[in-house]
């Protein structure tokens, strides 16, 4: 697998998105492009092909589950880690995303400092596999 | 005063006038002023019930066109209280008890009329008597059903005695089941069977049992949904006589708020993570281009704080919630109950130094084991530690320990700060309570620290209680059963979710 190098973040909050790019591009030195949501992402990953998708949980019209089954269904996505970042981040809701196949959960609120650093560890994890 | 002005009004059934005359006689004699109708038929004796009311009945024996039996069932039909004396030439024995059996309440015989007079005298009496008891009693059951509460009363034996209109409304899937001298486990049983009363986490026969200790076991108070969406609370109090008397509230309303509020407090809260993400996240992107300009980083340094401290109370309030409805996951085990103080002191010195605080953790000679969840009990130490260390005064000492006190081990948090007033006891444990309202803005806090401690301390089955004297310092205790394998009885069971690891 490759390096980890190209994210695509979904997220209908503009500020959050706004952010996350500034966070990941900077400090990760990440290519990194942003979708509003769910059907969005669905038309931007063959195009973009990301190496990681970072997936916001609550969204109006296709919400991060309904989007994450919609992006699995893609061809390229077989390999495509996913993370779903959530405010709700209980534990009881933690293992219900991991069942669900998510390689990682990034709770809100973040640390944009160590977003990134997070999300090399996520990666690790998955190339391991 | 003379007897005879004693009105009294007489009912005689009787073929013969002349025997009806020869009672009258006697009884205006005994010093009576009777008004009377004679009646010697079925629908004469139905007629005499209209618009009249009789002091006592004299019957004869034998009459052509009305059996004596017939006689005693309509009356008994129209006025049960009404007493009944049967007058008769010579009778055998079993008659006699069989009359006894039908309701006649004495025989008098013909030759022997001087009985008439004490027993009718007895007889009126009597039966006044039990009109007033019955009054009473219709009287006390009318006040019952205007009670917007059912309550029924079960004697020793479990069964029941009465309840009000409002009791069998409630129970209206089995009303016809609660009649007196119902059992408590037939009533309960039918209104488990028919799923008025259920419960998600058991089996109908769990239910049932569960409800039957309640009942043997009466303790204050608990809630029971409905199969109709009601809700109830259920008290169980014993009487002097060692029966029950169970009071049933409909708390569907205050239940429905209850559900509502944590509704809107949990929408809320995540409503306020999202701009919070953005404000942390932004501010902490601008103190790295900024951390060279000593103006800029302050101000930065002050919005980082106070996101954190909104992050802080949506996440407490959000816990409270979690707390309240009973979902917060647990994970007991037994442990020795030093190793959470010292990591909740570890935890808290950086804060206490902040306030010119010491803590000194004075380790016990043994291990003292308790059961409870290790994070979660070292979260509510370093909530008091906190509290300790801010309302102390500076250069004082904070003393956190442990030690066993009969059957409890108690991890008490001493401080040498201002005391809490006697009166404010409870109060201190509400949600968003300060001492002095001015200590939110001063010692930064919004009073949810405790309600929370308390909630987790409850659920992990423990207590949570202070001493305090005004001007002398604060002792909080944290107090669980000592572990010996079991937890003590004495205690709640613990709530929650509860993944419960075997005892070490």
């Amino acid at each position: 697998m490759n390096s980890l190098q190209r994210i695509l973040y979904v997220d209908d909050e503009p500020d959050i998105q706004a952010i996350v790019k500034t966070a990941l591009e900077a400090l990760g030195g990440f290519t990194v492009c942003t979708c509003d949501c769910g059907a969005d992402a669905v038309t931007e990953v063959p195009v973009f092909k990301p190496d990681m998708i970072l997936l916001d949980m609550m969204m109006p019209g296709l919400n991060g589950i309904e989007t994450f089954d919609a992006l699995k269904a893609l061809p390229e996505m077989a390999d495509t880690p996913v993370v779903f970042v959530t405010a709700k981040a209980q534990s009881d809701e933690l293992n219900k995303y991991k069942a669900l196949g998510a390689a990682g959960t990034i709770p809100k609120p973040f640390d944009p400092i160590t977003l990134s650093d997070d999300l090399h560890q996520i990666w690790k994890t998955v190339v391991v596999e | 005063m003379h007897a005879a002005s004693i009105p009294l009004n007489v009912l005689i059934i009787d073929d013969s006038e002349d025997d009806a005359l020869l009672l009258l006689r006697h009884l205006s004699s005994s010093g009576w002023k009777p008004d009377h109708l004679r009646v010697d038929t079925r629908e004469g004796l139905e007629a005499a019930f209209v618009d009249r009311q009789w002091h006592i009945v004299l019957s004869d024996y034998s009459m052509p066109k009305l059996s004596v039996e017939n006689a005693l069932e309509i009356i008994k039909a129209n006025d049960e209280n009404l007493p009944v004396i049967v007058v008769t030439g010579a009778m055998r024995e079993d008659e006699l008890i069989r009359l006894i059996k039908l309701g006649a309440k004495d025989i008098i015989l013909k030759n022997n009329l001087s009985r008439l007079k004490p027993a009718v005298e007895r007889e009126i009496a009597d039966a006044l008597q039990r009109r007033e008891t019955a009054n009473a009693e219709s009287r006390f059951l009318n006040a019952l059903d205007c009670i917007s509460q059912g309550i029924a009363l079960y004697d020793v034996d479990d069964r029941l005695v009465l309840c009000n209109e409002r009791y069998r409304e409630i129970m209206h899937p089995i009303r016809d089941n609660i009649v007196p001298g119902a059992t408590f486990e037939e009533i309960i049983t039918q209104a488990v069977r028919t799923g008025h009363l259920t419960d998600p986490a058991s089996t109908p026969d769990e239910l049932i049992a569960h409800q039957m200790n309640r009942h043997r076991n009466p303790e204050p108070s608990f809630e029971q949904p409905l199969a109709d969406e009601r809700w109830l609370k259920i008290q169980k109090q014993r009487t002097a006589e060692g029966g029950v008397i169970s009071i049933l509230t409909d708390i569907t309303e205050a239940k429905k708020m209850t559900i509502m509020k944590d509704e809107f407090i949990s929408v809320v809260s995540h409503e306020l993570r999202t701009p919070l993400t953005s404000i942390r996240g932004s501010v902490a992107l601008l103190e790295l281009k900024l951390k060279h300009d000593p103006s800029a980083s302050q101000l930065i340094d002050i919005a980082l704080r106070n996101s954190d401290r909104l992050s802080r109370l949506v996440n407490d309030i959000l816990n409270l919630g979690k707390l309240k409805a009973g979902e917060m996951e647990l994970y007991l085990r037994q442990l020795n109950s030093w190793d959470p103080i010292v990591q909740a002191v570890e935890a808290s010195r950086h804060f206490a130094d902040q306030y010119g605080v010491t803590i000194v953790a004075q380790e016990p000679e043994r291990k003292l084991q308790i059961v409870a969840d290790a994070e979660k009990l070292i979260q509510v130490l370093v909530n008091l530690l906190s509290n300790a260390a801010k309302f102390s005064p500076n250069g004082s000492t904070v003393t956190i320990g442990v030690e066993q006190n009969d059957r409890l081990v108690q991890i008490y948090i001493s401080d040498q700060g201002p005391g809490i007033p006697t009166e404010l006891a409870e109060a201190v444990f509400d949600k968003f309570f300060q001492v002095d309202s001015s200590d939110t803005r001063s010692r930064g806090g919004v009073g949810l620290g405790l309600s929370i401690s308390r909630e987790i301390v409850k659920a992990l089955g423990g207590n949570i209680r202070f001493e305090s004297l005004p001007g002398n310092g604060t002792t909080f205790f944290v107090e669980f059963p000592a572990a010996t394998g079991t937890v003590s009885e004495s205690f709640e069971e613990p709530q929650g979710s509860i993944q419960q690891e075997h005892y070490a």
